[in-house]
């Protein structure tokens, strides 16, 4: 199987939307007219949305708070030693939707149109989350057919995993050429990006499945 | 090698393009030490040629220069600008070097890297101006034809087509690049793409980039089966996936030749690669598809309208073709009245409810006395497409109007309308020739509505005549052979259904239309005739109608046959039948309540479109409906009392978990609107409610919860000075000095730049600014405001609108 990574095509859900502005899963309801009007910002934000995504990955070793790539990159945080712990490889995955987005949503804001900047916002966070989970997923799926497994993902700026070590990551996974940059405060732009690290385990912890699993 | 040849060429033979230049360029590494790829041309011309080369003699018969982003927005961007002649002087100059002879040098171009209006922020004649600019040279520096490729943006292509037209002589080939499910990624599907660019006169289509070969092979398919034009197909080698620092395209040399030979056999003329393809990929296409012969397309007459997602052929449509009448603010006095505040509520929900009703088209009418209707037609295009994806219908008797809409509509729209007169055809068939519009064509002329079926074919003759010599095309024109009121024209009805029937005789490429519903006025149960009327218009020939969608249209009545037969002199039968008709009154409830509950229910249902009308109305001292509302005795405070006794209920709403962020943000927005009013009024130069300075801290570029906030506070009157993202705690606490505000409300999203809050509290404190301190944001808590001595900590906008009403209060309190 060849690996696939594809986050293109991805479609921000109305519900995810709504979840994102508050709406619990109560029988509470936007009114027919705000139904209307929200998806209507979620179709613009959708025409404004190109997701891109860039992986890399490595074989590596954890040794206390440290987790060591076999290409030298390292992260230090007792979180992410402790999430990669059995692993024997891991991914670093970054994506984007792109600036056009943000850029008209920094326009409603310009002309106090501030419900549809909080429509397009939140349709762009449910967009890049949307697209991270596709990755993910494809990761997954390509892992599992070499009888693998993956570990949750984990993002710098949570834990101990400090923000401002997302500068290496970033470097590492080469995000630059899907357009992602750091400002000075070390968030990403566009805004709407996610970076994360995936674990790789064998799903039988075997000395020797691990050594034909290691592809 | 003029337009003609290259045409004939495409008759006789297929033609190889070359493969992709970019991922060439990357993976050899030239682009390591130049801006942007063009800069080759100039700085390193040996490489470029070597890429050219190597499609040569690969068997490419078509070279794109490399001129793909030599466009003077981004060539400014990177500050290459006045080199814009010589990369492009030299893109082309280097195919005639490298290239075999025969070889046909193209101008590539492709997008500016924004979004037209109103997807993205750049106008449309910026747009233009900028390819003008680019193809301006390709002209002078005698590229052969014209590439316009991976666009993916229906209203940038517009731009480019026009100016391709307008600069060059050449053909024009436009392409566009589409995902997956056949659509581009702002929603433009093959055949709405092929309707406008077909409209405005382009020389082939074609669909480059994309989803890999297999898949751009299935949208051949569905291009070549709607087109007679010839078809470019130039896919990428697979989605690349960025993997280690690599792009890989998974897409391999047989799949992409296997998927070629597919797109030939549905009649393909031009044959190439894109992203990730290489001379092998050409050099293995050549062999199998050089010098065939292109199989032949015989695809019969197709009329396209269309949207920025939409688009049907008319020949295929069921008739009546519905042209939804609604938007249009004549007679309609609140219509009027938003048009002339500039807020399109009521169009957009007309847009909406005709669309749900069926209607196949939307008429456009902003006539309104007294507006700019050059702005405000072009403003409505961009706000009903935003929201419906049916074509549009634009109806304006000026024709500078009509051509800043026409050209700011994504797609091919109708025209409504032209006529016979002399001074209407010179102004308004180059419009329709030059964007490719449909065009309704009224059968009268200077001399008035004619009264026999003859005069109005003679002036349906004479509309051709003149159409044919501007090149507007015949299957392009509708003709509206009137419709009169039977009630006074008795006569009328045959000699419209006459000409409609001769007209299909003599012009049968030309489609017909009526306005429907003019033939019941001052008539009871006007829909009955309306209906009957449709039905025998239909027998007639009829295509287009304009009617209102929303009513019942399968009425066929023999009093209302006969009286438009003119059977029924004085429509003596069809009035005693029907005289006693009343059609039901619509309900309007909102209107019969007072104006203040008006007020305080626009702004609790979040409706800021209804607000500026009945908030003039109690300031102006305007008759409330009910005649006894006490509040127009102190208009002012009317105004304030119910905006705020609604927003109150907004927050409780919220607190319940009844109401969510987007009810808050429209509740904010029409409050605004209502103090907005106020304060102009007044005249005032401050809000009443005292003064709030919001801000992102130092290091954060979080945006959005800090304008919720801002949104939130204006509403209840405050007056917000905003200072933005990112902003140093010294310049907040300087501002604070300088305006004394009630209020300091400072946002922060991440834990590393929460300590920025602390500073500004510590400043505050030594500076003795009286200010009260209040933060919020993701990361921040009530245990974190106390722990910095913030003197508050809101969860939300409006925790925060209450904490500063409670400062306002107690203000008040000191004061008294």
């Amino acid at each position: 199987m060849r690996m696939n990574i594809n986050v293109s095509n991805i479609k921000i859900s109305y519900e995810d939307v709504l979840q994102r502005l508050g709406y619990l899963k109560t029988s509470e309801r936007p009114d027919q007219k705000l139904e209307t009007e929200i998806k209507e910002c979620i179709e613009t934000a959708q025409k404004l949305i190109a997701p891109k995504a860039v992986i890399a990955f490595e074989n590596i070793t954890v040794s206390g708070s440290i987790v060591a790539f076999e290409n030298g990159y390292k992260i230090e945080s007792s979180q992410v030693a402790k999430l990669l712990k059995d692993c024997f490889k891991a991914y670093g995955v970054a994506v984007t939707i792109g600036p056009a987005l943000e850029k008209k949503r920094n326009e409603f804001i310009a002309q106090k149109e501030t419900f549809k900047a909080v429509i397009l916002d939140a349709a762009g966070a449910v967009a890049a989350e949307e697209a991270v989970s596709t990755a993910n997923k494809q990761i997954t799926e390509f892992e599992r057919t070499h009888n693998n497994k993956t570990s949750k993902r984990f993002s710098a700026g949570y834990g101990d995993w400090l923000l401002a070590k997302q500068k290496e990551f970033l470097e590492w996974l080469g995000a630059a050429n899907i357009g992602i940059r750091l400002n000075n405060s070390f968030q990403m732009q566009p805004e709407k990006s996610v970076s994360a690290v995936i674990g790789v385990k064998v799903v039988i912890a075997s000395p020797e499945r691990a050594r034909q699993s290691r592809t | 090698m003029d337009k003609q040849h290259f045409l004939d060429l495409l008759k006789s033979r297929v033609l190889i393009m070359d493969g992709a230049t970019g991922t060439q360029l990357q993976k050899k590494k030239y682009l390591d030490d130049v801006e942007i790829p063009e800069e080759l041309n100039i700085k390193f011309p040996e490489r470029i040629s070597e890429i050219y080369k190597s499609y040569a003699d690969a068997g490419s018969d078509i070279i794109l220069a490399n001129t793909f982003g030599a466009n003077p927005i981004r060539l400014k961007q990177h500050n290459l600008l006045d080199k814009a002649d010589d990369i492009i002087r030299e893109g082309i100059a280097l195919i005639r070097k490298a290239g075999k002879a025969g070889c046909i040098a193209a101008g590539d171009i492709s997008s500016l890297g924004e979004y037209v209006q109103p997807l993205g922020q750049l106008s449309f004649d910026d747009a233009y101006e900028a390819f003008s600019f680019q193809v301006a040279l390709l002209q002078k520096y005698g590229a052969d034809i014209i590439v316009i490729e991976t666009m993916t943006e229906i209203k940038e292509l517009k731009a480019a087509i026009l100016a391709a037209k307008d600069n060059f002589n050449g053909a024009i080939i436009a392409q566009m690049t589409f995902t997956q499910d056949g659509m581009t990624v702002t929603g433009t599907d093959i055949k709405s793409f092929l309707a406008m660019a077909e409209s405005l006169g382009v020389d082939a289509v074609g669909l480059n980039c994309s989803v890999g070969a297999k898949d751009l092979a299935r949208m051949a398919k569905t291009l070549c089966a709607s087109t007679n034009l010839p078809v470019s197909f130039k896919p990428n080698a697979g989605m690349p996936v960025l993997i280690n620092r690599e792009t890989r395209f998974p897409g391999t040399v047989e799949e992409f030749v296997e998927s070629s030979l597919e797109a030939y056999s549905y009649g393909v003329n031009m044959f190439g690669g894109c992203c990730g393809t290489d001379p092998v990929f050409i050099k293995a296409l050549a062999t199998e598809l050089k010098n065939k012969a292109p199989v032949a397309r015989n695809i019969k007459k197709r009329f396209y309208l269309s949207s920025r997602t939409k688009a049907f052929d008319v020949n295929e449509m069921k008739r009546p073709i519905v042209i939804g009448e609604r938007i249009n603010p004549t007679g309609r006095k609140k219509f009027q009245e938003e048009l002339l505040n500039g807020a399109f509520s009521l169009v957009k929900d007309e847009a909406r409810a005709q669309a749900a009703a069926g209607a196949n088209l939307l008429d456009v009418n902003m006539g309104v006395p007294g507006v700019d209707e050059v702005n405000l037609l072009a403003q409505a295009v961009n706000q009903i497409q935003e929201i419906v994806s049916i074509p549009l219908c634009i109806d304006s008797s000026n024709p500078k109007a009509l051509e800043e809409a026409v050209k700011n509509c994504a797609g091919k729209p109708l025209i409504n309308s032209v006529n016979g007169e002399e001074a209407k055809l010179e102004a308004i068939l180059p419009i329709a020739k030059r964007y490719g519009c449909g065009l309704i064509a009224l059968t009268t002329d200077d001399e008035g509505i004619p009264k026999t079926a003859e005069r109005r074919l003679a002036i349906a003759k004479k509309i051709i005549k003149k159409a044919d010599a501007v090149g507007v095309k015949r299957e392009n024109i509708i003709f509206d052979y009137l419709v009169l009121a039977v009630s006074s024209s008795p006569e009328q009805t045959g000699e419209t259904l006459k000409a409609m029937r001769e007209s299909k005789k003599l012009y049968p490429e030309c489609k017909t239309l009526l306005g429907v519903s003019n033939i019941s006025f001052g008539l009871p149960s006007r829909q009955t005739v309306n209906s009957t009327f449709l039905k025998m218009a239909l027998e007639a020939g009829l295509d287009f109608a304009i009617i209102n969608p929303h009513e019942s249209w399968g009425v066929f009545d023999p009093l209302a046959k006969q009286l438009l037969e003119n059977k029924d002199p004085g429509a003596v039968k069809y009035m005693e039948a029907n005289a006693s008709f009343k059609k039901p009154a619509v309900k309007q409830e909102s209107a019969a309540l007072p104006l203040a509950r008006q007020l305080y229910f626009a702004v609790l249902n979040g409706n800021k479109e209804a607000v500026p009308a009945v908030v003039s109305q109690i300031i102006n001292g305007v008759n409330d409906p009910r005649g006894n509302d006490p509040g127009v005795e102190d208009p002012f405070k009317t105004v304030s009392d119910n905006v705020l006794e609604a927003l109150n209920l907004v927050g409780e709403k919220f607190a319940a978990k009844e109401f969510f962020l987007p009810q808050i943000i429209m509740s904010a927005e029409a409050a605004q609107a209502a103090f907005a009013i106020v304060k102009k009024t007044l005249k005032k130069a401050s809000n009443d409610a005292g003064k709030v300075i919001i801000a992102t801290v130092k290091g954060d570029m979080h945006d959005i919860g800090k304008n919720i906030v801002g949104a939130v506070l204006e509403s209840y009157g405050f007056e917000v000075i905003d200072m933005g993202i990112n902003v140093d705690a010294r310049d907040i606490i300087d501002k604070a000095q300088e305006i004394n505000p009630l209020a300091i409300g400072l946002s922060a999203l991440m834990t590393t730049t929460m300590p920025e809050m602390e500073k500004a509290v510590n400043l505050r404190n030594a500076l003795g600014v009286k200010a009260k301190i209040i933060v919020g944001g993701a990361a921040v808590t009530k245990k974190f405001a106390d722990e910095i001595g913030a003197d508050s900590y809101a969860k939300d906008a409006m925790e925060t609108a209450r904490y500063i009403k409670g400062l306002t209060a107690e203000a008040e309190k000191l004061r008294s």
